[in-house]
């Protein structure tokens, strides 16, 4: 009984109707391009396309589920790209140091924006819109519009070139994964996750139950920016220049995502299992999208409608959620007239 | 001829439960009907149907002998139905009049607000309820009780047939209970249809002429008031006979030494209070609403800033500069206000109670949700909330069982309380769950800890505390020990002028 209801709870949830999604893009898509689609180098190159977008992704849905959005962690992401070929190019310090460096710069930004949050009380869409606007600008007075060049660094080369298993796995994708189980866990099984869910679904009960949402808040704007630097330098590391807004296209992906997965943009409700197969769903199809020759840059236009098909089926499921629970109770409940006395 | 509202047949269900089922009874005008049971008897939905909010599953509505069926609140607004509800549905950045006005504010031709015929208009309806509110003022700064006079003035301009209340009396103190009932005792002699909810007993039998009793989703019957008594009525809504409630209660007789201590607290809200709590003692706290008792408590809790005055808990300085340092130290605050400070909404059942105990639902920096959930079971069980796990989302419960929850949160048994402080806990809980609330207040009272208890019903305040504060515009106005207690003396601390103020 309590079985098949759980299993029936599965079949109707977020969770389930995604994978039919990606199953039927796969399913498509293999038709279409006559088997292309699932051949391992394939396979390798739809998740190499989640790659950068996963971490701005992960940061997005760990601080939508707070209640709040970063519309800088494209910007963060390209800044701190920037700042680690400069640093790589004309620092002359070790590599490793380098991309410490990135990172802390897109920390540091993320601390800005929780700044802007808590202490002057800005909206997070208003704070990251300016930090966002003044980061491309910098990153351009930085770098110029040419790009910046990164040679002849070792680390660089292996991080974005080294492939295990006979080229099929490449250590950034490994990376990516071990962040989302990661924040995966976190999320799921720790109290810290809790906090985040609690303090996004009404942020002064959470205050007055003895939670710090101020200081949680700090903590995932700051985790934003770092996990946007990742991206960033991720970025830099695969293609070898550094942009000015290398990565700023990638922000909205990832936002699309996490809303795609579920994460509720009012905070409090969503997962990373959810935001895992919204990422999918998304790579699945730019992949598909390139595999059959149509044009990369009209797949804003896929970003869309996919968006729209996968809340529209969502309210579909919930309705017939209610339905089916009203039918339940109607047929375990007794005749109207069994009424006592 | 008379006006009147027919439910007929009417059923609903929703996910988990049948809400309505079969529900059938007549309410005529020009007379006041109390529609009554218990939390989840289906009140609400009831309301909600008449309101068009909701569409029976089954049933038809029948309104002066046509039958209806709403699929859209629109459609009841213009049959000439309005519900007044807890939550206030007004504008709170729009002034009075335009409140009153907003579905149908005269315009002239090119669609231009004319704002002195409004105003004129306004102004006649405030007059003729003999309210004195400028009709300028932005609702936002009205007292409560007079927003809530601003949507009966709304419900009244649209010249609705039937006018339902939902526990309007909530938020408001005597005083202001006394006009809201003015107004109804006008509305009904106009012939309206007036429905009135409520779990309050004494309002019930002070001015309604029927009532209506549900029970799980079932009317059970329908007497009139003349006729029955509390304690009859009470067996009829919870389908036995509880007795009295407060002289069943078995209180605490032993009051120890002193636990908490205030001296000349000031904060932005309140001044100069000064009081005292004793192990074992249930001290209450009485006052209009905004006279500043909650204010207090979020002093002590580490909410608000203390600006000077003293706070010993145990004897030790206790300037707590957070609630979970204040938590930390034995304090347990259960907040008024369900929605804004208490709930989280989006989240289960369990991980509401475990809020402020989660170090102690956990092994490590993970949560033990077995544990969490043994903690959730007990308090489901304890309060008796009605849902069918604990992992069910606290949205999704009726407005009773949330407030059971935010309880069940407070006095879970993972919580090291000293002091319990509870800020209305009683609001919108049906009388069998009520009676089960005092007795855990004595009952914490016997295990040598605090309880302050605010409440804005009085009856409950007398029977319930063994000391009185009375607050009044943020001073305590005064101290009553229970001997000394009647209503009338606290409520003349608790009044300057009655009403007026706009």
């Amino acid at each position: 009984m309590k079985n098949g209801a759980s299993r029936r709870d599965f079949f109707t949830s977020k969770t389930f109707s995604l994978m039919l999604i990606v199953a039927a893009l796969m399913a498509l898509f293999t038709a279409l391009t006559k088997g292309a689609m699932v051949n391992p180098l394939n396979i390798r190159n739809i998740f190499k396309e989640m790659t950068i977008m996963s971490f701005l992704s992960v940061g997005a849905a760990v601080l939508m589920l707070s209640g709040d959005v970063d519309l800088s962690a494209g910007a963060i992401g390209s800044f701190a790209g920037c700042v680690l070929a400069l640093a790589l190019m004309e620092s002359g310090l070790p590599a490793w140091i380098c991309y410490i460096l990135a990172m802390l710069t897109g920390t540091a930004c993320g601390f800005v924006n929780a700044f802007l949050v808590n202490a002057l009380h800005f909206q997070s869409f208003i704070a990251t819109l300016c930090t966002s606007s003044v980061l491309g600008g910098v990153g351009f007075m930085l770098i110029g519009g040419q790009g910046l060049k990164v040679k002849g660094v070792a680390l660089l080369n292996w991080l974005g070139d080294t492939k295990l298993l006979d080229g099929l796995l490449p250590v950034t994708i490994i990376i990516s994964l071990v962040f989302i189980i990661v924040y995966g866990v976190i999320l799921a099984k720790t109290r810290f996750g809790r906090s985040v869910y609690l303090c996004g679904g009404n942020r002064q009960a959470a205050y007055l139950s003895g939670l710090y949402p101020t200081k949680l808040s700090y903590i995932l704007f700051m985790n934003s920016g770092f996990l946007a630097s990742v991206s960033g330098c991720i970025y830099v590391s695969q293609v070898k220049t550094a942009y000015a807004n290398s990565i700023t296209s990638y922000q909205f992906t990832g936002l699309t995502a996490s809303i795609l997965g579920g994460v509720s943009f009012m905070g409090g409700a969503g997962g990373m299992s959810g935001c895992f197969l919204g990422m999918l769903v998304l790579s699945v199809f730019y992949n598909g999208v390139t595999t059959m020759g149509i044009d990369y840059n009209y797949r804003t236009i896929f970003n869309g409608v996919l968006l729209v098909l996968g809340l529209g089926l969502d309210a579909v499921n919930a309705r017939r959620k209610t339905r089916r629970a009203l039918r339940r109770s109607l047929a375990a409940s007794p005749a109207p007239n069994g009424r006592e006395d | 001829m008379g006006q009147y509202v027919e439910f007929r047949g009417i059923s609903k269900a929703f996910p988990g439960v049948q809400a309505l089922r079969d529900v059938s009874f007549r309410i005529d005008g020009g007379r006041v009907t109390a529609l009554v049971g218990e939390n989840g008897a289906g009140k609400s939905t009831l309301l909600k149907i008449l309101s068009g909010d909701l569409a029976p599953d089954e049933g038809v509505l029948i309104i002066d002998g046509a039958e209806k069926k709403f699929s859209h609140p629109n459609e009841a607004i213009k049959t000439g139905i309005s519900v007044i509800y807890q939550e206030r549905q007004l504008i709170p950045a729009l002034s009075v009049m335009e409140n009153i006005f907003l579905d149908d504010l005269p315009c002239n031709r090119v669609g231009i607000l004319r704002v002195r015929e409004i105003r004129r208009q306004a102004r006649e309806i405030i007059e003729s309820f003999g309210l004195r509110i400028d009709p300028d003022a932005p609702v936002a700064r009205l007292p409560v009780a007079y927003q809530q006079m601003v949507e009966i003035m709304k419900a009244y301009r649209r010249d609705s047939r039937v006018i339902a209340f939902d526990e309007p009396t909530a938020p408001l103190t005597d005083a202001e209970i006394d006009i809201l009932f003015k107004l109804i005792g006008r509305l009904r002699d106009e012939g309206k249809v007036v429905l009135y909810v409520s779990h309050r007993m004494a309002e019930i039998f002070r001015i309604t002429d029927d009532i209506a009793v549900m029970k799980d989703g079932q009317l059970v019957e329908t007497r009139e008031t003349a006729r029955t008594d509390e304690r009859a009525l009470i067996s009829a809504m919870v389908g036995r006979d509880v007795g009295d409630t407060y002289a069943k209660l078995s209180r605490n007789d032993r009051i120890g030494d002193v636990l908490l201590e205030v001296n000349g607290l000031e904060t932005e809200k309140v001044h100069n209070v000064s009081f005292t709590l004793r192990r074992g003692e249930v001290l209450g706290f009485a006052g209009l609403v905004g006279a500043g008792r909650t204010e207090v408590m979020r002093a002590l809790f580490g909410v608000d800033d203390v600006i000077a005055g003293e706070i010993r808990l145990e004897g030790e300085p206790a300037d707590f500069t957070s609630p979970r340092r204040a938590i930390d130290a034995g304090l347990a605050l259960c907040p008024e206000d369900r929605k804004e400070q208490g709930l989280i909404l989006p989240r289960s059942i369990a991980e509401n109670i475990s809020a402020p105990v989660l170090k102690k639902v956990s092994k490590g920096v993970f949560i033990d949700t077995d544990a969490e959930r043994r903690l959730a079971d007990a308090s489901v069980e304890k309060y008796s909330i009605k849902t069918p796990t604990v992992s069910k989302i606290t949205y999704e419960l009726s407005g009773g069982n949330q407030q059971k929850v935010i309880l069940a949160r407070w006095t879970s048994e993972m919580m090291t309380t000293k002091v319990l402080i509870l800020d209305e806990p009683t609001k919108g809980i049906d009388v069998g769950t009520k009676a089960e609330v005092y007795q855990m207040v004595c009952d914490y009272a016997k295990e040598g800890k605090g309880v302050i208890f605010i409440s804005s019903e009085l009856t409950e305040v007398l029977s319930l505390c063994d000391r009185i504060i009375v607050m009044r515009d943020g001073y305590v106005s005064g101290e009553l020990t229970r001997e000394e207690a009647t209503e009338e003396r606290v409520l003349a601390l608790a009044m300057t002028d009655v009403g007026g103020e706009s």
